[in-house]
């Protein structure tokens, strides 16, 4: 079926499906998919659906300390007296830091560089918010800083700029370790990966 | 509806893209079909036994579905990778840069062994810190096979040989003028260091290990700068990796 076929079809769906297909990860056939399923759901819960779009959009901003998406500015991890505010841990996006909260295993404070350097797309330090992490840096001196952008060829250029950038030598900086992963079998992991976990292996006793 | 067919081939990865949740799109530069978008499927789960770890600037076996031009790697194993952790900027942002020089001159499904090699010879001298030498060698060879490298040791106009103080690349016509034959159109003066230096790297070929040391003294920033506006005017698109290239050398 082509489009023109589509259109003769419903300007309606065909506009929908347009519409679905900007998103991230949605092709025309995946979108063609979710229109129909929106067609067929009640209309309660599209209405509900519609309105959690929108009010995401009106309510939700970024943290002007550390630009993770929030409800409040400053968002609740920076206005919690209990984090441990001496301890930053840099990520690549909002994401990334959900996923770290979801471990339950660390309790410092984060900052989002909303990306990472990618000179193909036009991405550089300054479409980046590492002018605003040296600052924060500078003005409150952590006791840690933890990289933890993703172990990519653009994740480590990142990351080696920040790390060129933060001139005070009192800071300890660490990145998160790279290796097998749990579940993983050795003779399946690639030598690039086993050599680094061999590099970054930890004492036990 | 063409039947799938399957291939294993050599390639160098060059640039990325995320493409749905778990998968992500290649370009694939390859000795036998150029610049191939491939999507790895199921790439960013960490437990897919099939792929090696895969990133940008590396060199590996694939094995591929194509199907009605639509390519799917379903087996990547890493051959070699050029650069060690952790990469800084401005080999990055190079490579970037060549990388694009790849996608806009490279054919889509064209045998392009040349491209291949000189992809190689270039990554291995960014991976050796010889960064600007690289990427003069690149633009040069380039324009060689593409057609379009200018002519350097006549003016076109009048024919006579230049002198030193002599030197105007025109872009329309694609070669050097006198200043008595100068015209209206895109130029730029060009030092007499700079034409000796184009000419003595249109004549040279590197192998993959040599290394380039005698020129390097010689290569500047302004001459990448000089050619890459020339590439632009003939290709008219921007390389967006080169303001980033620009900021990594302060």
């Amino acid at each position: 079926m082509n489009s023109s076929n589509k259109a003769s079809i419903s300007s309606v769906i065909t506009e929908l499906v347009g519409h679905l297909s900007q998103l991230p990860g949605i092709g025309p056939k995946t979108a063609e998919r979710l229109a129909f399923h929106i067609i067929k759901t009640p209309e309660s819960k599209i209405t509900s659906l519609s309105q959690s779009l929108m009010k995401a959009k009106q309510q939700l901003t970024f943290c002007k300390n550390c630009f993770i998406v929030t409800e409040n500015d400053p968002c609740s991890i920076c206005s919690n007296e209990f984090r441990d505010h001496k301890t930053l841990c840099i990520v690549h996006n909002s994401i990334d830091a959900y996923a770290i909260e979801n471990t339950n295993t660390y309790s410092g404070s984060y900052h989002i560089l909303n990306g990472s350097i990618s000179p193909i797309n036009g991405i550089g330090p300054n479409e980046l918010t590492i002018s605003q992490l040296l600052m924060r840096i500078n003005n409150n001196l952590p006791n840690e800083i933890i990289i933890a952008t993703n172990p990519t060829i653009e994740g480590d250029a990142t990351s080696t700029y920040i790390i060129n950038q933060i001139k005070n030598d009192e800071v300890k900086i660490t990145r998160l370790a790279i290796g097998i992963p749990i579940g993983g079998d050795l003779d399946y992991t690639d030598n690039k990966t086993l050599t680094q976990a061999f590099n970054s292996r930890q004492p036990i006793r | 509806m063409q039947k799938t067919r399957y291939l294993n081939f050599e390639g160098i990865t060059i640039s990325s893209n995320d493409y749905g949740e778990f998968d992500k799109i290649y370009n694939i530069l390859s000795e036998s079909e150029g610049v191939i978008p491939c999507i790895l499927k199921r790439i960013k789960k960490n437990n897919n036994k099939n792929y090696d770890s895969i990133d940008i600037f590396q060199k590996m076996e694939f094995k591929a579905s194509v199907r009605e031009n639509f390519w799917t790697i379903y087996e990547a194993k890493n051959k070699h990778s050029w650069f060690d952790r952790p990469i800084n900027l401005a080999k990055l942002s190079s490579s970037n840069i060549i990388a694009e020089l790849c996608i806009k001159f490279n054919s889509i499904n064209e045998n392009n062994t040349y491209i291949y090699h000189l992809v190689n010879i270039c990554l291995s001298l960014i991976s050796k810190n010889n960064i600007l030498f690289s990427l003069i060698y690149f633009q040069i060879k380039i324009l060689i096979s593409e057609g379009i490298f200018p002519e350097i040791n006549n003016c076109l106009s009048c024919k006579t040989k230049l002198t030193p103080d002599d030197y105007y690349l025109i872009f329309e016509i694609g070669g050097l003028s006198c200043s008595k034959c100068l015209t209206d159109n895109t130029k730029i003066k060009l030092l007499e260091s700079e034409i000796r230096l184009i000419k003595y790297i249109s004549k040279i070929e590197l192998s993959y290990n040599e290394s380039a040391q005698k020129t390097i003294e010689n290569v500047n920033i302004n001459l990448y700068k000089k050619i890459s506006q020339y590439i632009k005017y003939h290709t008219t698109q921007e390389i967006k990796s080169e303001k980033i290239f620009f900021t990594s050398l302060n």
